[in-house]
């Protein structure tokens, strides 16, 4: 599963300037609480309302789960659909990229 | 005397009538909830060997049921391809076929079998059944669009043509919405749908005329895809159509292109595939020199094309507001998902 494998590189790399945001798709609040609880999660953690259904209506998504990360600028840079044991490797050297660019830019 | 006796028969019909009546919806019942409490301790098993065993068993007790088109589904998932038991899995489907006898279940459960033997290579035996079915007007839009799927895999070109052509006739607004009685699906969506399907079938009967050597017919085909088939926030076509356009194109000379239609799924999406397409585009475009100006090329171009967050607000748990523009500046991980 997902969500638990961004806790670590959230807190790994919160202090270079990375954000975490997650959305739930399914408005069921109840699971979704649940979830978060049992595995301790401690960033952004958003729920869709239903006449705001930002998941279906902005970006458009239907495969669960699915992850952007985002550049400073706010440009998707790297989309990634599925998620297997291994996954947030991927995540996490995109994520570097991106903070490490942002270095390089204001030297 | 008499009286009574016919009255208490009258009784006796009448209440055995209701418990005729009630038998099957209680059987009913007891199935659905036999079949949610498998699936519910199937969950809790991480071993796929496990999850076959448990799901047999119950198709074992329960052999005749509207889930046995589903749970077939998922022995052969199991079975061929987790523990790679093919050969194990179709004499499964094919020997549990004999058990299913409900007209509605059998056709259900001959769909199931069908996409079994195609997933399992076995094309002819698929076609028998999709002949059967389709000469008792069962196939729909979904179903011939099933063996497009199973035929391209196999390189089958004639074939994939052969069932776009069937699913031509389908591949509209109309039979959109007579497919899906139970949504309750605007005009909009209805005529979206339609059109997509459209471009799913010019699509990919252009795939199959490019592997055919038919070049030319095929980015005609593409090109009236692309007015109307659907594509993700990251600008990836539905339907492999933007990767399978971008290899025509490269065969067809145009290099320029097939580096724009590469880019979304090799830069966004880190196809490996798509990437290799890219890189032999443009080795070709530059006379197979400028290998170093490549990872700049694709670094800008990258930049490019990867689409704005648009902003939004959304609601914590905990009743806070959060707005996407306050993460701005930062490196931010968007995650979607969905509790299980």
């Amino acid at each position: 599963m997902e969500l638990p494998r961004l806790e670590p590189l959230w807190q790994k790399y919160r202090d270079r300037g990375l954000s975490v945001i997650a959305l739930e798709a399914a408005r069921d609040t109840e699971r979704a609480t649940k979830f978060i609880e049992e595995n301790k999660l401690t960033y952004h953690l958003l729920e869709t309302e239903e006449d705001n259904d930002v998941v279906d209506e902005v970006f458009d998504i239907h495969w669960f789960p699915t992850s952007f990360v985002v550049d400073r600028e706010g440009r998707v840079m790297y989309c990634h659909v599925g998620f297997e044991e291994g996954d947030e490797e991927g995540l996490e050297k995109e994520i570097l990229d991106l903070l490490g660019e942002s270095k390089r830019g204001s030297r | 005397m008499p009286r009574t006796s016919t009255a208490l028969l009258l009784a006796a019909v009448l209440l055995m009538g209701i418990v005729v009546v009630a038998v099957p919806q209680e059987e009913e019942k007891a199935v659905n909830e036999e079949y949610r409490s498998m699936i519910e301790k199937r969950r809790g098993f991480e071993s796929m060997a496990d999850r076959l065993a448990l799901t047999k068993e119950f198709l074992a007790e329960y052999p005749d049921t509207k889930y046995t088109a589903r749970l077939i589904m998922h022995v052969f998932y199991y079975q061929a391809e987790r523990l790679e038991d093919t050969t194990g899995a179709v004499a499964y489907a094919e020997e549990l076929r004999e058990k299913v006898k409900t007209p509605e279940f059998v056709t259900a459960y001959e769909k199931s079998l069908g996409e079994i033997y195609g997933e399992a290579g076995m094309l002819d035996e698929m076609i028998t059944i999709a002949d059967k079915l389709e000469a008792a007007g069962e196939l729909n839009f979904e179903d011939y669009w099933g063996i497009v799927q199973i035929a391209t895999a196999n390189d089958e070109w004639n074939m994939v043509r052969k069932y776009c052509g069937k699913a031509r006739p389908m591949a509209n607004a109309q039979a959109y919405r007579s497919d899906y009685p139970e949504r309750d699906l605007t005009d909009e969506e209805v005529e979206k749908g339609g059109a997509n399907r459209a471009a799913m079938i010019s699509g990919r009967d252009a795939w199959a005329l490019a592997n055919l050597g038919q070049v030319l017919e095929a980015l005609t085909g593409f090109t009236e895809a692309g007015k109307s088939i659907g594509r993700s926030y990251v600008g990836v076509l539905d339907e492999d159509i933007g990767l399978h356009w971008a290899k025509t194109l490269l065969m067809a000379g145009d290099y320029a292109g097939a580096i724009e239609k590469f880019a979304p799924e090799a830069l966004i999406m880190r196809n490996e595939d798509a990437l290799a397409g890219m890189k032999e585009a443009y080795a070709k475009k530059n006379g197979g020199g400028d290998r170093d100006g490549f990872d700049d090329y694709l670094q800008k171009l990258h930049v490019k094309i990867a689409p704005k967050v648009k902003d939004f607000a959304l609601p914590t748990y905990d009743g806070k507001r959060v707005k996407y523009a306050d993460a701005r500046g930062e490196v931010t991980l968007l995650a979607f998902w969905f509790p299980t």
